[in-house]
């Protein structure tokens, strides 16, 4: 019997184009935040990297910024042109999960736990409705950054920095007397997120890490121990240069490394910063954990960024966890964690005891500091996220940086504390609803 | 072929068919996002893109019981005014000056648009880094001339802020309406002057007699225009001083923005948007309808 040529044509173009879909990588489009140069260029080339190594996936890295991701992001979902996994933070996430796209990654978690140590503070967060919903790849901390020249100008012993509330007062006292600097502290006064994160890190060391009680709904920001934490912001803030009210990074950091202020809490992108920006040799730049007052503990804000997944697709999800899993591998992820030395720190054992981790010439010269980092990290706390409950509105704290605009009744609008932290208990039980 | 082409001129429907594109492209970029804010303002959607259900006039009612909406109010109408009043009567001052002869006339013609067309991002930059209390050059000046015994904290005290935000604003607006009214200043023939001053009028008179009706219908568009522009402005204050210090400087652009983003109420702010486009709708509608009643009388 001949089989008719239509027939044998057309068999043979379905079989090629079965084969080349089956050839055709699964494209996975990852949306990232760290829209730094330096940091665009590490992740492209490790994209690049996992994209040779493993030809049946290829990632597409696409840059988006912090400050406009709470609007591009449902938007592009909505349209159904959202990324398949994307870089988060635990609030942005429980933005996300709103929306209805978010997927559990548990399985992939379970399967990394088994194979490395993950830091409860970076990996908690994430876990809540008896779900994992991200994975966390580096995290990032508070610490007090100080001029040492300035310090041994003031007759104040460069490394002996201030460890405690009263003795962060005294150096600003003897530093301003000494007529070193006419302002020892810069402190963000602005409603944004860099004064929020400075007032939560004085709130961790001071035990008022929790703003929601057990039930996510309860808030208990309003409790003398957070009105203490104010009352110290606001002396903090009387050594802080003026304008600082309108004050969030750049302005703290640019006061520090010009010598204008000896002091700084931030996180650690100022040991790159410092050698980006500055001629001075980075032994200048000292580092300590944030001061605490005499009945407080160790510790400060302290949250991990991770990946999460917004695909349902199998294959895709096969394939982030290849990425993952391969990501995870200390040579690869102390790669990524160097894009910015000394401010992305680990979320393994593996990759903070690793030769590579420690290989960057940068990190090399800042030991110390990156390991009071690391150190911080391990007491570290992020609001909200205190508890095994999250309240799912957690977000419109966040994002309307109530923390900050309670400090500015104080600075501003010259409230006492105690009133201050009462309206601003007020406006979160609004900002839940 | 000649009269062919004016009756097609004169067809309406050649007309509509010339106007489609715009009206398809208005109705594609703002009717429908318009439709769409009106009928999320009805609903109780808290993220954009997130499910909501009809909740009738609630969002309304709560928008107008919010002393901060009606703070937004309050700013946004001395933001409007102030902004509007300097730019203005400072375009058709600084037009004058354009228009007269001297010496580099044309160089300060070209650069003296250089404010409005850096980016806000840029002009938002420099002027908090010239402003700042204590890196800034005005503070500077200020002190080394004995002027101030502290340093004025223009962008962070509430007493100051929106002021200083007004004053940069028309500093960055003034120059573009100026060229406008510049132009519309070439076109009043010489001769009226001419015939005003051999008349005996002042120099006073000539403005008021011959410029300004002269140049009138240019002035009431670049008065509008002025008003709704300044209403609307967001990027400036948003980059200036995001609204604080403690709400001091939020307009209405801002607290709808901060309710949509912040707060991440965005049936509230679709309330708040259709509160502010009402406003301005009557205003542009009742001023339109009386310029235009102005022109059919004349």
């Amino acid at each position: 019997m001949r089989v008719p040529r239509y027939l044998v044509v057309s068999t043979l173009i379905v079989m090629v184009l079965a084969a080349l879909v089956v050839a055709a990588p699964v494209k996975l489009v990852f949306w990232h935040m760290e829209a730094r140069p330096h940091r665009v260029q590490a992740i492209e080339e490790l994209c690049k990297q996992f994209n040779r190594e493993y030809p049946d996936i290829e990632i597409v890295p696409q840059v988006q910024s912090w400050g406009e991701i709470y609007q591009v992001a449902p938007a592009a979902i909505q349209a159904r042109r959202g990324p398949d996994f994307m870089l988060t933070i635990p609030d942005f996430l429980m933005f996300i999960k709103n929306l209805g796209v978010l997927q559990p990654v548990t399985d992939i978690v379970e399967s990394l736990k088994q194979k490395y140590t993950l830091f409860d503070s970076a990996i908690e967060p994430y876990h809540f409705d008896g779900n994992y919903w991200a994975v966390p790849v580096y995290g990032m901390t508070f610490v007090l950054w100080y001029r040492k020249d300035l310090f041994e100008k003031a007759g104040l012993d460069p490394n002996r920095p201030p460890r405690t509330w009263d003795e962060l007062l005294d150096f600003c006292e003897k530093i301003k007397k000494s007529g070193t600097v006419q302002y020892p502290i810069a402190v963000p006064g602005a409603v944004h997120m860099a004064t929020d994160q400075l007032i939560y890190s004085l709130m961790v060391v001071n035990r008022a890490e929790h703003i929601f009680g057990e039930d996510p709904n309860d808030v208990i920001f309003d409790n003398p121990r957070t009105v203490q934490v104010y009352e110290f912001y606001k002396k903090l803030f009387s050594y802080s240069p003026p304008g600082s009210a309108n004050w969030a990074w750049d302005e703290p950091r640019t006061a520090l490394f010009t010598g204008r202020v000896a002091m700084v809490m931030e996180k650690g992108h100022y040991i790159k910063g410092w050698v980006d920006n500055t001629e001075l040799p980075l032994s200048l730049l000292g580092c300590a954990p944030i001061p605490v007052p005499e009945d407080g503990q160790p510790g400060a804000i302290y949250y991990s960024n991770g990946l999460m997944l917004l695909t349902n697709d199998p294959a895709k999800k096969e394939a982030f966890a290849k990425f993952v899993s391969w990501l995870y591998q200390p040579k690869v992820m102390s790669k990524l964690l160097h894009m910015d030395p000394g401010f992305f720190l680990p979320v393994t054992k593996e990759v903070q005891f690793s030769d590579e981790f420690w290989s960057n010439p940068i990190i090399k010269e800042k030991v110390a500091a990156v390991l009071i980092q690391i150190e911080t990290a391990k007491n570290g706390k992020l609001f909200g996220f205190t508890r095994d409950a999250v309240n799912k509105n957690v977000g419109s704290i966040s994002a309307s940086n109530l923390l900050a605009w309670t400090a500015q009744l104080i600075t501003v609008r010259g409230l006492n504390a105690n009133e201050a932290v009462k309206q601003g208990a007020q406006k979160m039980r609004e900002a839940i609803k | 072929m000649r009269r062919t082409y004016s009756n097609l001129l004169r067809d309406p429907i050649f007309g509509l068919l010339l106007v489609t594109p715009m009206l398809l492209w208005l109705t594609f970029t703002l009717m429908i996002p318009m439709i769409d804010a009106f009928r999320i303002s009805f609903t109780s959607v808290r993220y954009l893109g997130a499910p909501g259900v009809f909740v009738g006039l609630s969002n309304f009612k709560r928008v107008l019981a919010d002393p901060e909406f009606w703070q937004s109010v309050v700013h946004t109408l001395s933001w409007t005014v102030v902004n509007t009043a300097i730019q203005f009567l400072g375009s058709i001052g600084v037009a004058i000056v354009l228009n007269q002869e001297f010496w580099g006339k044309n160089i300060v013609r070209n650069w003296i648009i250089l404010p409005w067309v850096l980016p806000t991002i840029v002009l938002a930059i420099v002027w908090k880094w010239i402003l700042d209390p204590s890196h800034g050059i005005v503070n500077h000046i200020l002190f080394s001339f004995g002027l101030v015994d502290k340093p004025v904290e223009f962008l962070s005290s509430p007493r100051y802020a929106l002021l200083t935000a007004v004053l940069i604003n028309c500093w960055r607006w003034t120059p573009y309406f100026a060229v406008i009214v510049l132009a519309a200043l070439q076109t009043v023939p010489r001769e009226l002057y001419e015939a005003a001053t051999i008349d005996g009028a002042s120099r006073l008179k000539n403005f008021m007699h011959v410029t300004v009706p002269s140049i009138s219908s240019v002035l009431k568009v670049v008065l509008l225009n002025s008003f709704l522009w300044s209403a609307n402005i967001f990027d400036t204050i948003w980059l200036l001083t995001r609204g604080g210090p403690l709400s001091s400087t939020t307009t209405m652009p801002i607290y709808i923005y901060s309710k949509a983003f912040r707060n991440f109420r965005f049936g509230e702010a679709a309330a708040a948007s259709v509160l502010m486009f009402l406003f301005l709708g009557v205003l542009a509608v009742l001023y339109l309808t009386k310029v235009l009643r102005e022109e059919e009388l004349k």
